[in-house]
């Protein structure tokens, strides 16, 4: 499985939206639930799934499905 | 929805419990959600932010059976919040969990230690969360728990009175010493659940820095955990009797076929393993659970067994009851529940054979069900996976039913001599009396926990009764018995409530089933017929209210001379004229001064 679908399954499971309604180009904006506290949840389960470590500030711009793609890209994760 | 049988939950519970990742645990709270059978609302209250701990606790209580509605607070907002947690209506099934850290809400105290006085500021926070108990107590019937604090930092000799590590020790001594003069306020173990986890990994940095949460995934589980254990404690049916098994779960191997000499109890494992199970059976007894016996075997091969092995640290006395046969399980596990007056919910039964286990489960959904698995090593961690055997700490009753219930063997062999006049050769004596403060603690046990010979099965919560023993407008009254044999202790309680028209209302009535068959239900009645002529009352209305377990109660009124009215709803009722001779005091119980 691929980050993008990694990372669309665990904001579904977390978040508790329809897969079927997000995309690569989800955000904070325009997903329900997606706040700065559920935001802490997502690090931890994308961190279980994929054996990553975030930093603090990793974690606070994960504002989109763009900018965390980004950031797994960074540490090697595509 | 109906709450799932024991047995459901037990499948998942009384093996070691299994673990689930971040993104599921989400999965599985939503489905608790949606099933919406919560029993229990917990109002929380928190120097940190508390919201992700909330799907958490609903798994983890649900694991146990007792299915909860957090609701968390915003943090450090402890008396704002104190409104919330108190509104009309929240009583019973509530509880509301203080958890104030020290380093939370005083940090300095952690960030220069050597600067201010430690015990001081920690004496301040004590003052803080205790003037927040009784604020609460004072507007809720909620039952309260209060956390204690972590020695999370590592510095300074814990010998030094002046250490932080010496002076939160001594912080929650003094905690638990105040916290326990308040009515159903209990400490929760905090300390002890950042040490079962690791003190050096309980905290995330990174969480705390972006939003005030403490710990991450793993922590959060064990916190939960531990908080649904206590809850468990205090909210769900007590386990009053282990069942057991012989062959493979008291010791190793098969009596029937090894002999003494082939099984494995002391000396190396697994032997071991068995022996250090008996000696933590031991100490559940010493509580107050009772010990039973359900095998299939001989009897004098197993009387001998537990006499004649050096290793055998429980014997057969240690037992309650006795089950060796080759009858099948449930009906042996039926007939312990008769033999001791219980009802099946009160029972564990412990066994290695799954064939066994998955039979008493089938047919008696009530009893809760530890399959033991493949090591013995596992056996005591099993034993405390089985919710309901964490008991309050042991009253001096308590001490004295194991006693009781063996004392109950020679009264049933005088019964067997002589079923007439039984009764007259007991030598009862009962005492009665009003509730006072000595006296609540044992009341609201009893009120708790009684089912059978309970008519109206209101559960008070221990301040609900407390307001009552001290209003001039209801009774709490008490009675004990004793007899020839031994002391049964306080086993009586009987709630008075003034209504119009010189009539006294019989809120709630019980009897231990301890103190079942023996006209103590009279005696108590008569003392109702007193408390309320003295008050001017005359007439006492009586109501029952018929549960799945009280059939045994239902004519208690109509036997005693009262007279049937209209049912108000679910309540049926009855009414008695407090007129000369009536409710007389039992002709084979003395009344003690």
């Amino acid at each position: 499985m691929n980050a993008t679908e990694v990372v669309l399954d665990t904001l579904a499971s977390v978040l508790g939206a329809p897969r079927k309604s997000l995309t690569r180009a989800s955000s904070a904006d325009d997903v329900r639930g997606w706040d700065s506290l559920a935001v802490l949840n997502v690090a931890l389960a994308l961190e279980a799934a994929l054996g990553v470590t975030f930093t603090p500030t990793d974690v606070a711009d994960m504002t989109s499905v763009e900018v965390i793609l980004e950031i797994l890209a960074e540490k090697g994760i595509a | 929805m109906e709450r799932p049988a024991p047995s459901a939950i037990l499948a998942a519970t009384v093996t070691l419990p299994e673990a689930y990742d971040p993104a599921t645990c989400q999965r599985l709270a939503r489905e608790i959600v949606a099933r919406g059978d919560a029993r229990l609302t917990l109002h929380v209250l928190a120097s940190f932010s508390s919201q992700l701990l909330a799907p958490y606790l609903r798994i983890e209580a649900d694991r146990i059976g007792l299915p909860l509605e957090p609701r968390l607070g915003p943090f450090m907002q402890f008396e704002q919040e104190i409104e919330a947690a108190s509104a009309p209506g929240i009583r019973g099934r509530h509880a509301v969990l203080v958890l104030m850290r020290p380093e939370d809400v005083d940090p300095d105290l952690f960030r220069y230690p050597r600067a201010v006085d430690v015990a001081a500021r920690l004496a301040a926070l004590r003052e803080r969360l205790l003037a927040l108990c009784r604020s609460l107590r004072a507007r809720t019937e909620a039952t309260l728990l209060v956390a204690n604090a972590a020695p999370l930092w590592r510095s300074g000799d814990a010998g030094d009175p002046r250490s932080l590590p010496h002076a939160v020790a001594e912080h929650n001594r003094l905690l638990a010493e105040e916290v326990a003069r308040v009515t159903d306020t209990h400490v929760f173990d905090w300390a002890g659940t950042v040490a079962d986890f690791g003190a050096s990994r309980f905290t995330d940095a990174r969480l705390w820095a972006l939003g005030r949460v403490v710990c991450g995934h793993e922590a959060s589980v064990t916190v939960a955990r531990r908080i649904a254990r206590h809850l468990g404690s205090l909210f769900l049916p007590r386990i009053k009797c282990v069942v057991l098994d012989l062959d493979d779960t008291l010791w190793g191997g098969a009596i029937g076929d090894d002999g003494l000499e082939g099984l494995a109890l002391g000396g190396d494992y697994p032997g071991s393993a068995y022996k250090e199970f008996q000696h933590r059976l031991k100490a559940l007894s010493a509580t107050g659970v009772l010990l039973a016996v359900a095998s299939k075997n001989d009897e004098a091969t197993v009387r001998a067994a537990m006499s004649d092995h050096p290793e055998m640290v429980l014997r057969w006395e240690d037992f309650s009851a006795h089950r060796v046969s080759w009858d099948p399980k449930p009906a042996s596990l039926r007939s312990i529940a008769r033999e001791l007056n219980l009802g099946l919910e009160s029972l564990a039964f412990l066994d290695d054979n799954p064939v066994e286990c998955e039979a008493v489960r089938a047919e008696l959904p009530e009893v809760t069900v530890a399959c033991l698995g493949r090591e013995p090593l596992e056996l005591a961690s099993l034993l405390d996976e089985i919710p309901g055997l964490d008991r309050p700490p042991p009253t001096e009753e308590d001490a004295a039913r194991v006693r009781s219930y063996a004392d109950d063997g020679k009264r049933r062999a005088l019964h067997a001599e002589s079923p007439g006049d039984y009764l007259a050769k007991l030598g009862m004596e009962a005492r009665v009396g009003l509730a006072q403060a000595t006296t609540l603690q044992r009341i609201a046990q009893l009120v708790a926990k009684t089912n059978q010979l309970n008519l109206t099965t209101r559960r008070h919560s221990p301040e609900r009764l407390r307001a009552l023993a001290e209003s001039p407008d209801a009774r709490v009254a008490w009675l004990r018995l004793k007899d020839v044999y031994g002391d049964l202790g306080l086993v009586g309680v009987a709630v008075l409530v003034r209504e119009p028209a010189s009539t006294w209302r019989i809120d709630s009535f019980l009897l231990s089933c301890r103190a079942l068959g023996r006209t103590a239900e009279a005696c108590l009645l008569s003392y109702l017929g007193e408390l309320a002529r003295e008050a001017g009352g005359e007439r006492l209305l009586g109501e029952y209210v018929a549960t799945a377990r009280n059939a045994i109660a239902r004519d208690l009124y109509a036997q005693n001379g009262f007279t049937a009215l209209e049912p108000a709803g679910e309540v049926a009722r009855w009414e008695l004229v407090l007129g000369p001779g009536a409710l007389p005091w039992s002709t084979v119980v003395r009344r003690a001064p």
